[in-house]
């Protein structure tokens, strides 16, 4: 007696037999089946490329945004990335020690480098308006 | 062995690896590999030659579709199988046909015995046939069964049980169940 899983060899070879219709492909179904699935398998690799593409160009992008230094304000007499106070009060040293300093320090361009130049960072440090607020 | 008569010894895996990336050489070596089991099974389900081209067809495509970022988690044939299946079933909605009279009645009958299984074949539920042939002729398991048909392995248990008794209780195949 067999169970379900495992019957005679006669059976199998009367299966095996009722189910053996074979067909043939002809050539040129097998050439069209072939061009077409080339063709999707090349579109498929164009949508992987496109967003590779993009993210590549962020990336450069964002590398030249973050590693391109910004031109630094002359103002910022310290060079710490911003004009503050801090800078007006340095270069106002700089004019009281005597120290030589060259024209690009002269801010209001009147064509002397003195107080006044540091005196237009603190101004910019505080951002006070001419005829400013009181 | 691809088209032009080369041997490719290249795992499924492997070239499955190589179409992802862009060897459409290693697809068409899985074509020819494959190829006459999914029109085999797309016959046995559609019992009509153009038909079971159509679904060979269109089979392939949904298979290139998938590239690039296939991954193989099972054979490939278990991956081809609901393929097969739903691309036939479609395809013989749109000819009206039905592959309990046709598919296999058109096959060749060698004795009395066998002409009975053809006969109790095509009256057997389509569901209960597509799991005999499947289990016996193709060889798979209960579970891989299970897997390809989405259905529980006790519901293939239950339809092959079911597809034996038939043969076992009709006049004409009871007697290959003799030893």
């Amino acid at each position: 007696m067999f169970g379900d899983d495992k019957v005679p060899e006669r059976l199998l070879a009367a299966l095996r037999d009722a189910d053996k219709g074979r067909i043939l492909v002809p050539p040129e179904v097998d050439a069209t089946i072939l061009a077409r699935a080339k063709v999707n398998l090349a579109r498929g690799r164009k949508h992987i490329v496109i967003p590779w593409v993009a993210a590549a160009a962020a990336l450069v992008i964002a590398a030249f945004v973050m590693f391109t230094p910004t031109p630094k304000a002359r103002e910022d007499v310290n060079r710490d990335g911003r004009v503050d106070i801090r800078d007006a009060l340095l270069l106002a040293r700089k004019i009281s020690s005597g120290e030589t300093l060259g024209s690009i320090w002269d801010l209001n361009h009147d064509g002397r480098v003195d107080h006044n130049d540091a005196a237009v960072i603190a101004a910019q440090a505080v951002k006070l308006t001419k005829g400013g607020a009181s | 062995m691809n088209e032009t008569g080369a041997p490719d010894s290249r795992s499924d895996e492997a070239l499955i690896a190589a179409v992802n990336h862009g060897d459409t050489a290693a697809f068409e070596t899985l074509y020819y590999r494959y190829r006459d089991w999914v029109v085999h099974m797309a016959f046995r389900f559609t019992g009509d030659r153009d038909a079971a081209l159509d679904v060979l067809q269109e089979t392939f495509l949904y298979f290139s579709k998938k590239f690039p970022g296939f991954r193989l988690t099972a054979k490939l044939t278990t991956f081809l199988y609901p393929a097969v299946r739903n691309y036939s079933i479609a395809a013989r909605r749109k000819n009206e046909r039905f592959v309990s009279e046709d598919a296999v009645s058109d096959m060749p009958a060698a004795s009395a015995a066998q002409e009975g299984l053809t006969e109790v074949l095509a009256h057997l539920p389509a569901e209960q046939r597509e799991v005999l042939l499947l289990r016996f002729v193709d060889g798979m398991s209960m579970e891989e069964i299970a897997a390809v048909v989405r259905i529980p392995a006790g519901t293939v248990k239950s339809r092959l049980h079911y597809a034996l008794k038939a043969l076992r209780e009709d006049p004409t195949t009871k007697m290959l169940f003799e030893p």
